[in-house]
């Protein structure tokens, strides 16, 4: 019996007999975890429901391998278990996400604000109207991040924080710039436009640099400046320069979101987690020194000035050691991010509003003085706002010399102001 | 002196205003004060705690090496959801509100009749320090024979209050009172005296 999946079909016969038991022991056994995981104490419905969503498109996979037997053709069969296979692997990780959810190390009062401040920002997409769904998640990585278009949870903002600061309420600003990703994977019309604008910033950078150019492309394939970009070969070569310019446009654009929602606490979330830096640049994010000075220069519009020196808080990334030319392709990617900046910043002022008040923000900050949770909260923006301000005071209650015992008291205060919020929110609702 | 409802609520009132100097606060104000009586009533909140019984041989209550967090177990149980207290269970629970007593003022906790009257027995008169900040832990028990089922956000407690007389020169500190929204367990203060005669029996001992 042959092991090779690319031979005939009447070869593979008894291959694909194997395979398909296989393949439905895998599903039996993801569904069964699925099953031990829904014993968990669930503080939030969203995270539940996701279980049952993720069974939900598994038993339809489990169903369409049963129609399978050992006669169906070889070829379906393997197409079959190989899709199959593929989505285990993209939603395992979502389990542990979700079960995750469920720790108390969580700040579970800032997932329903922090819900109804995704419906709102959500609500905008130029798509069809979809509910909105979150779970708020702590992850064993240090970046926060977002599983995007989850096949099974295609309703579903999910975020994850980074498990030692999840309990951390300051950083909640973090989840603007996820949010940002929601938005951006829900409205397709938002990034073709973004992507098609990019590339005409790529093609007229690399028609600005045509030397440069011609010496990466294979030899004897560009004659003329700007000649058939369009071309396959030539398309091979530029393309990646697009992809990363684009990747970063899409950063930039949730850095962007971030600040527009949640004002300068955006600033010093970033400055929190990320200064000095990693040293090491990913390329489908600007450099956090560009990144940092395109927020100062967002923030100059949106009138939300940003530290003094912020750019500083971030040492330089080293180069990223690249051939000739990935080093070009990178110049141009970064250089048609810079100059899609101006509109980004247009495009989140146009799209979405500030939370942001500074009264609201001095009257909470006065709250906390006193030692209490805040009222009457017009946005849960100003209370993450005021807990910053808080934190940076020097004089913050005085009697209190341990800055540990100072910086857990904001925590308590700033989540059960949350808390105090969404019982407002429920209690206000006819 | 005993506070009236009408008092706790004008203090309530005067601690509304952002620039009141050490004032009577509680957030959120969700009960309504009974004019004719002299406590405030509370909720109970979302987070609960108790002890895990499957590591523990006992609690040495002399002993102070053990940690809280080995201790107990933590639950959060959101508006709209549960936890049922079975009979002889006992779980820490947090009021929902977060009270900021002035450093002339005292407290009482007292459990509400009608629950003790159906075995839940909710709080031990708990004495309340003046400038005290936080939720309030309770200690809730089931003594019952029936299981009870507790929702974050049902009226669980009330409070009287009480003002404090302080002597001629005597200071305050509050600075010891770093709020908390979730139950505490504690510490247990060390206790000289009883480590003290202890010591004299073991010597005693042949």
């Amino acid at each position: 019996m042959s092991n090779d999946p690319g031979e005939s079909t009447a070869e593979s016969a008894p291959f694909s007999a194997t395979l398909l038991p296989y393949a439905r022991s895998r599903l039996d056994a993801f569904l069964a975890e699925i099953r031990r995981l829904k014993q968990s104490e669930f503080p939030y419905d969203d995270s539940e429901a996701a279980l049952d969503a993720v069974a939900v498109y598994f038993e339809s996979f489990l169903a369409s391998l049963e129609l399978l037997s050992k006669s169906t053709d070889a070829a379906l069969i393997q197409n079959q278990c190989s899709l199959s296979l593929r989505a285990l692997q993209a939603h395992l990780p979502i389990l542990g996400l979700i079960l995750r959810s469920t720790n108390v190390r969580n700040s579970f009062e800032v997932v329903a604000p922090l819900k109804r401040l995704a419906e709102e920002v959500l609500g905008s997409t130029t798509g069809p109207t979809v509910p909105v769904k979150l779970v708020l998640s702590s992850e064993w990585d240090y970046f926060p991040f977002t599983y995007k278009g989850v096949p099974a949870l295609p309703e579903y903002v999910m975020i994850g924080l980074p498990a030692s600061e999840s309990p951390n309420p300051l950083l909640v600003p973090l989840a603007g710039h996820e949010l940002g990703h929601a938005f951006w994977t829900r409205d397709l019309d938002l990034a073709k436009q973004l992507k098609s604008r990019a590339k005409t910033h790529v093609m007229k950078i690399i028609s600005d640099r045509w030397e440069e150019f011609v010496r990466i492309s294979p030899s004897g394939k560009v004659n003329e400046k700007g000649e058939a970009l369009d071309d396959a070969v030539l398309m091979a070569v530029w393309q990646p320069a697009l992809e990363w310019a684009a990747h970063q446009c899409e950063e930039l654009f949730c850095d962007f979101l971030g600040l527009r929602l949640f004002g300068g606490s955006f600033y010093w979330s970033m400055i929190y987690l990320l200064s000095p830096g990693f040293r090491s640049r990913n390329l489908g994010y600007p450099d956090i020194r560009g990144r940092a000075e395109h927020l100062t220069q967002c923030g100059r519009v949106f009138g939300v000035a940003a530290p003094d020196r912020y750019a500083e808080y971030f040492e330089p990334e080293e180069e990223a050691q690249l051939a000739e030319a990935d080093r070009f392709r990178l110049s141009v990617a970064d250089e048609a991010r810079r100059q899609m900046v101006p509109h980004l910043i247009a495009l989140v002022a146009e799209k979405f509003a500030s939370k942001s008040t500074e009264a609201e923000c001095d009257r909470i900050r006065r709250c906390f003085d006193r030692r209490v949770p805040s009222t009457g909260v017009a946005s849960i923006v100003d209370i993450v706002n005021a807990g910053w301000r808080a934190f940076h005071d020097p004089n913050l209650w005085p009697k209190m010399p341990a800055p540990k015992d100072r910086h857990r008291l904001l925590s308590e205060l700033v989540l059960k102001s949350f808390e105090v919020y969404e019982i407002e929110q429920i209690l206000s609702t006819p | 002196m005993l506070l009236t409802a009408a008092r706790i609520a004008e203090l309530l009132a005067i601690g509304a205003t952002p620039d009141a100097e050490d004032p009577l606060v509680i957030t959120p104000q969700l009960c309504r004060l009974d004019r004719s009586g002299a406590s405030v009533d509370f909720r109970l909140g979302s987070w609960f705690m108790n002890l895990r019984q499957s590591r523990m041989t006992h609690l040495d209550i002399a002993k102070k090496t053990e940690k809280p967090a080995q201790l107990t177990k933590t639950n959060f149980v959101p508006f709209g959801k549960y936890y049922v207290l079975h009979p002889g269970d006992f779980v820490l629970g947090v009021t929902l509100e977060w009270l900021r007593l002035p450093s002339m003022m005292g407290a009482y906790v007292i459990g509400r009749s009608s629950w003790g009257r159906r075995g839940l027995i909710i709080a031990t008169a708990t004495g309340v320090h003046p400038g005290f900040v936080g939720t309030l832990t309770l200690e809730l028990s089931n003594v019952g024979e029936i299981p009870v089922k507790i929702y974050p956000g049902m009226s669980i407690c009330q409070l009287f209050l009480h003002t404090v007389e302080r002597g001629k020169n005597e200071t305050f500190d509050d600075s010891r009172f770093v709020g908390f929204r979730k139950p505490v367990l504690g510490e247990i203060e060390r206790d000289d005296v009883a480590d003290k005669l202890a010591r004299i029996k073991k010597e005693k001992e042949p």
